[in-house]
């Protein structure tokens, strides 16, 4: 009788286990839908840059994709990003996000710009630094502010 | 006589160009790949090691490990992905060697990003650090600067 209570119980664990298992699949592959596609950066004194995210690999959440600058030297050309994107399972009275970062290298210039943000009611909203190889001062190298990216229609 | 001549310089110079930015490029490899400790500003915490394993020579992808030092995730080997690229030298102007990299600590679900250079032997760069889970909307992202040295 105990044992087939245990054994009742631990089936009942593995169930509970593969559905918790197959809800964060879910969940992974709904992030991944939601943020494959093109991007544009809506802040308005760096102009409408555009990030084309192509690929978002299930199992390491490694984002893959492209940048295309605005105006400048680089305009119309297109970089590689890469990146990551994560999550957690929600916690009680906490705000819950999906976590994204990604970084491009602008080789035009040989500068480096990187966003780590969040993806929150269809919008990323990000801090971004930037590193440049040449500056006025040894201080200036790195800048920093904030965007928020929509998914083109 | 002169068509050859000219040919040949232009030859020359093309060779010279080109082992010049194979040596840069195999300066900047050499200069970084291997293992770093991270030093956090103005605090006394045990710092990460970061290994960086491996700069494409042409793209400048960088790619790597991150061992946290203590935690849930101490121990542990996470990827890490980035960049690092460069530009000449321009007069009055302040050069270095601009890197990026980034790791996923599926530990805990956050992620964090270092935007920095590459400048006596040291990476300096700042850091944001975002989690999934946080008390108020507003503080999902941490950021500070640390500096990485080179393990002996």
């Amino acid at each position: 009788m105990i044992k087939r209570t245990l054994f009742v119980v631990a089936a009942c664990l593995l169930l509970i286990g593969l559905c918790d298992s197959s809800r964060s699949r879910a969940q992974d592959a709904l992030a991944q839908t939601k943020l494959i596609g093109k991007w544009t950066n809506q802040n308005e004194t760096k102009g409408p840059a555009i990030i084309n995210i192509t690929s978002v690999d299930p199992a390491t959440g490694q984002l893959k994709g492209k940048y295309s600058p605005p105006s400048g030297a680089a305009a119309a050309k297109e970089f590689d990003i890469v990146g990551w994107v994560s999550s957690a399972p929600p916690v009680a009275n906490r705000d819950h996000v999906i976590v994204v970062s990604f970084s491009v290298s602008l080789t035009t210039y040989g500068s480096i710009a990187t966003w780590t943000g969040f993806l929150k009611e269809n919008k990323i909203i990000a801090s971004s630094s930037n590193v440049r190889s040449n500056s006025g001062y040894e201080w200036d190298h790195i800048t920093a502010t904030y965007d928020v990216w929509t998914k083109n229609p | 006589m002169k068509r050859r001549l000219v040919l040949l310089t232009c030859c020359l110079i093309v060779l010279v160009n080109f082992s010049h930015s194979q040596a840069q490029d195999t300066s900047i490899q050499s200069r970084l790949i291997g293992k770093w400790t991270q030093h956090y500003t103005g605090m006394s915490l045990q710092g990460a090691t970061l290994n960086i394993t491996s700069v494409d020579s042409v793209t400048g992808q960088l790619k790597g490990k991150w061992i946290p030092p203590s935690g849930a995730a101490g121990g542990k080997e996470f990827d890490v992905v980035g960049w690092v690229s460069s530009a000449p030298l321009r007069e009055k102007l302040d050069n270095v060697i601009t890197i990026s990299f980034s790791v996923s600590l599926t530990t805990y679900g956050s992620i964090t990003s270092y935007t920095g250079f590459f400048k006596d032997n040291k990476i300096t760069a700042s850091w944001f650090n975002i989690k999934p889970n946080s008390t108020y909307e507003w503080d999902h992202v941490s950021t500070g600067q640390d500096v990485f040295t080179r393990n002996l």
